[in-house]
């Protein structure tokens, strides 16, 4: 439903407002069009049914102004020893010191229009980034050192940011993500991938925040041949979040993990959504996602494979697996595979259910309290999602998860 | 006849279209005006004799469908349809229902024993003595011709007959229970059917009873330009079960033919109810010309405890099919089941499921999903398992398996699963392969021809869901799976 076909909302008029009062350069105004066309995704749109934008933004939102205290250091990923860079309510903060074979830069126009403008969410930070065009974070080489990303949202207003990452032909690299949110403030941030020949980039995300937090974080990704995406993410949700990854596998044996888990209570709400098309042969692609929902927590999983004519010798694996420990806890999943190849392995799994009572008993009769028995068996459940991630990283995924259960 | 001996016979005796129902019958036939106003709706109403709340019925659904939009959310494609071009009334000539099986015409005998339905009684004696009687309701086109071993079955106090017939013998039933499991507003095409449905099967079986044969209908398209909207309504009252079987066949055509049918069951207290359907429309031509427009809601409710609604199907027909068969599990501790072969060819395009809606505590569902794609065609599963809150200790199995033949066809997995309690136990499993090229040089290198060996193969695939169906329905259902695959290979 196009803007012009029915009564915009207050937010959406907002955001009008907003882009009027910015410059139409660099794509700005293609972006604008294409969001105005397909408006803020809401339930009856069949993609978004688990996670209603527009519902959540029912409030105006002026675009956020920048973050006035100073900016505290890293939570997340701290102990890396890493290199920074940091983008608060949409801003850069600084002047990132980066590795050999980084840098990051700002173009007017980093990728043609014509993707995201297919997206409604990635279109509108297309058009409402405060800087014109896009960063650009270009990896030119083996960088060895991890980089930090950390994206901080504050306030109670609305902050879009476009990011390119670039890594060329042989490069790799690390990125450590964080989205820290305090406030309610909503943020949404387009980050465009093009991965080219034998590239490697490993992309770990955490994000925590309050409870009214709204993040919606687009990835939209080309994969060369040869070349490897790896992602796992963390969430502890927010009043609405969904990281949502479209990956699009052009070249001959690319290798792709998406990971995640979701761990949410109170009435948080996370939504883990990823596409990955595969185009050329003999590509591996495996997912393994994990959700715990307590009290009125909403989790989503919706996870597509997409083989192509052609893309033979394909071998992709999706495995949901959620867990519920509260009567109002809900778990919705949509594992999809769309094949048009016949020499291929594609297979999903997905559960839903409760912790297992004779678990639950056998430990307790080794002499394990109850409370500590349900942490270790949630805990174990959770950490096949990050069994792939390096050990350092890995251990704070975990001991962030583990903070979460010892709340409980 | 061994079922594999009788396969190959089968395909044997086929012609080269490979579609020995693609015949078209020769009798004279009255139509409603062409298209699609209140004028036709009462003219189907009058011409069947109907009380007038039906007919007020049919005219509120009529006025809901002219405000919905046709669905297209499934993955087919098809060019738009044009509802005031079709007829959407057509019965034989010579009146609609026949006293005896003797006075109905003669060419509809032939058009039925071409299909093997046994209509006559005393064929079905003798020619399967000692098994299982099987009782008949054959419709045609809009009406329903003749209904077998009726005495029989009033003896043991079922009733079955068409949904016409009991709409003047016994209106208070079918009041009481049509458009309870699927509402007039509930879809585009549910609408559509309320409004100009023109015949189709009720049966209710009464309280503690075990219907003492097999029932069955048999769905035939004949007219040109014509649609089917057919009705069923089976309702098993508490601790009764009954077996139905489902069977659809329409002539060969160059233009679209639309069918779009509504199933509803009922099943009470501790009651049974078992649907099985093999869909053989005609599914086009090699090029994809022509062919039946599937467009089917079929809904199950378990509304008693300890209730049971097993659907199975074959799925081998139709250009297009649309359609997923449904239990509402209510009653405590009740069973929904769905076993589903779906074969798609040429240039054939399926989306096709089950919803598995669970409302009772201690509701139990299964799917067993075999998707079969081969040609040009397109093979989709669509599926939703919920658990309600109340659905304390629900427990849902889901496996869908699709098989690739060739590397022009396309086979999709789509399923929602939605818990909203913890009590719920939901587990999913999804495959999608290949025909394994060693179990084929096995198979081969053991003297069978590259087609017989796939056959072979694809009847193993199907087992899980093949076994479910009556004995009657199994042995055709495996020539069926051959005969869809014809082409497929070399």
């Amino acid at each position: 439903m196009s803007l012009t076909q029915h009564k915009p909302t207050p937010a959406e008029t907002a955001f009008r407002e907003a882009y009027e009062a910015l410059d139409a350069s660099g794509g700005r105004a293609q972006s604008w069009a294409a969001f105005a066309e397909q408006g803020l995704p809401h339930k009856r749109v069949e993609e978004w049914k688990w996670s209603d934008v527009r519902q959540t933004l029912r409030q105006p939102r002026s675009q956020s102004g920048a973050v006035e205290s100073d900016i505290s250091p890293a939570q997340a990923f701290g102990t890396a020893g890493a290199a920074e860079i940091v983008f608060a309510n949409g801003r850069l903060i600084g002047e990132p010191e980066l590795p050999e074979g980084a840098v990051l830069h700002r173009q007017d126009e980093a990728n043609p229009p014509g993707e995201r403008e297919s997206y409604p969410l990635a279109a509108l930070a297309g058009a409402l980034t405060l800087e014109t065009g896009a960063y650009v974070l270009e990896i030119n080489g083996e960088v060895s050192r991890p980089i930090r990303l950390r994206l901080i949202s504050e306030g109670e207003g609305a902050h879009h940011l476009r990011l390119s990452v670039v890594v060329r032909e042989n490069a790799s690299a690390t990125i450590l993500e964080s989205h820290e949110g305090e406030g309610a403030p909503y943020a949404n941030t387009l980050v465009e991938l093009d991965l080219q020949r034998n590239a490697r980039l490993k992309r770990y995300i955490i994000h925590q925040g309050s409870a009214d937090v709204v993040n919606t974080t687009t990835t939209l990704g080309h994969v060369a041949e040869r070349a490897g995406y790896h992602q796992a993410i963390l969430t502890f949700g927010g009043a609405l979040t969904r990281f949502d990854a479209r990956l699009t596998c052009e070249g001959d044996e690319t290798d792709i993990r998406l990971d995640g888990a979701y761990l949410l209570d109170g009435q948080r709400h996370a939504d883990l959504t990823s596409v990955v098309d595969h185009r050329g042969e003999g590509s591996v692609t495996q997912q393994v996602v994990k959700g715990v929902v307590d009290d009125r927590g909403r989790g989503a999983f919706q996870g597509r494979f997409d083989v192509a004519r052609g893309a033979q010798k394909t071998d992709a694996q999706m495995q949901h697996h959620a867990l519920l420990l509260s009567e109002r806890a809900q778990s919705n999943a949509k594992p999809e595979l769309m094949i048009f190849a016949d020499d291929v392995q594609c297979a999903h799994g997905n559960t839903v259910g409760a912790l297992d009572e004779n678990a639950l008993f056998y430990m307790r009769s080794r002499g394990i309290d109850a409370a500590s028995a349900r942490a270790l068996l949630i805990e174990a459940f959770i950490s096949e999602a990050f069994a792939h991630i390096p050990d350092d990283v890995q251990e704070e995924f975990i001991a962030r998860s583990r903070e979460w259960l010892e709340k409980k | 006849m061994p079922a594999v001996k009788e396969t190959v016979e089968d395909v044997k005796g086929l012609e080269s279209d490979k579609y020995k129902y693609g015949f078209s019958t020769e009798i004279e036939q009255e139509f409603a005006p062409k298209g699609l106003d209140e004028e036709t709706i009462r003219f189907i109403s009058a011409k069947k004799g109907e009380p007038d709340w039906m007919l007020e019925y049919r005219l509120n659904a009529y006025q809901r469908w002219l405000t919905m939009e046709e669905p297209h959310w499934a993955l087919v494609n098809f060019p738009p349809i044009d509802y005031q071009d079709a007829y959407y009334y057509a019965e034989p000539k010579s009146g609609a229902k026949y006293e005896s099986i003797d006075d109905v015409p003669q060419e509809l005998l032939d058009t039925y024993e071409k299909l093997g339905i046994p209509l006559k009684e005393q064929e079905v004696l003798a020619g399967v003595k000692g098994s299982a009687k099987v009782a008949v309701d054959a419709v045609f086109d809009s009406v329903s011709v003749a209904t077998t071993f009726k005495k029989e079955l009033e003896k043991a106090g079922v009733i079955f007959m068409s949904i016409s017939e009991a709409l003047r013998e016994h209106p208070e039933l079918v009041r009481k229970y049509l458009g309870t499991v699927v509402p007039t507003s509930d879809h585009f095409f549910a609408a559509l059917n309320s409004a100009v449905f023109s015949d189709g099967t009720f049966v209710y079986v009464p309280e503690g009873v075990r219907c003492p044969m097999e029932l069955s209908t048999y769905f035939r398209m004949n007219a040109e330009g014509t649609g089917q909207f057919e009705r069923t309504l089976i309702v098993a009252a508490k601790g009764a079960y009954v077996s139905y079987l489902e069977g659809c066949t329409a002539p060969m055509r160059d233009e679209n033919q639309l069918h779009a049918a509504i199933v509803e069951l009922v099943a009470e207290e501790d009651a049974e109810i078992k649907y099985s359907t093999v869909q053989n429309w005609w599914p086009g031509d090699a090029d994809g010309k022509g062919g039946v427009y599937n467009f089917v809601t079929k809904r199950g409710e378990c509304r008693g405890d300890r209730s049971k609604i097993s659907w199975t199907q074959v799925e081998t027909g139709s250009a297009i099919t649309w359609k997923y068969p449904s239990c509402i599990l209510k009653g405590k501790e009740s069973q929904g089941e769905f076993y589903s072969v779906a074969i798609t060819n040429g240039h054939q395009q399926a989306d096709t499921g089950t919803k598995m809606i669970h409302l009772g505590e201690n509701t139990r569902s299964r799917i067993i999903s075999k998707g079969i794609s081969a040609g040009k065609s397109s093979n989709a599963y669509r599926g939703l398992v919920r658990a309600n809150p109340t659905a304390k200790g629900a427990r849902n199995f889901t496996q869908c398996d699709s098989l690739l033949i060739g590397d022009e066809c396309a086979a999709h997995t789509v399923p929602y699963v939605e818990a909203r309690t913890p009590h719920a136990t939901f587990e999913h499993e999804a495959t999608t392969s290949k025909l394994s090229e060693d179990q084929l040089h096995y198979v081969r290198q053991r003297g069978l021809s590259e087609e017989d060996a796939v056959a072979l193969l694809v009847n193993g695939f199907c087992k899980d869901v093949l076994q479910h169906l009556p004995m009657e329905f199994a042995v055709e259902a495996q020539a069926l799976v051959k005969v869809s695959l014809e082409g497929s290979v070399g």
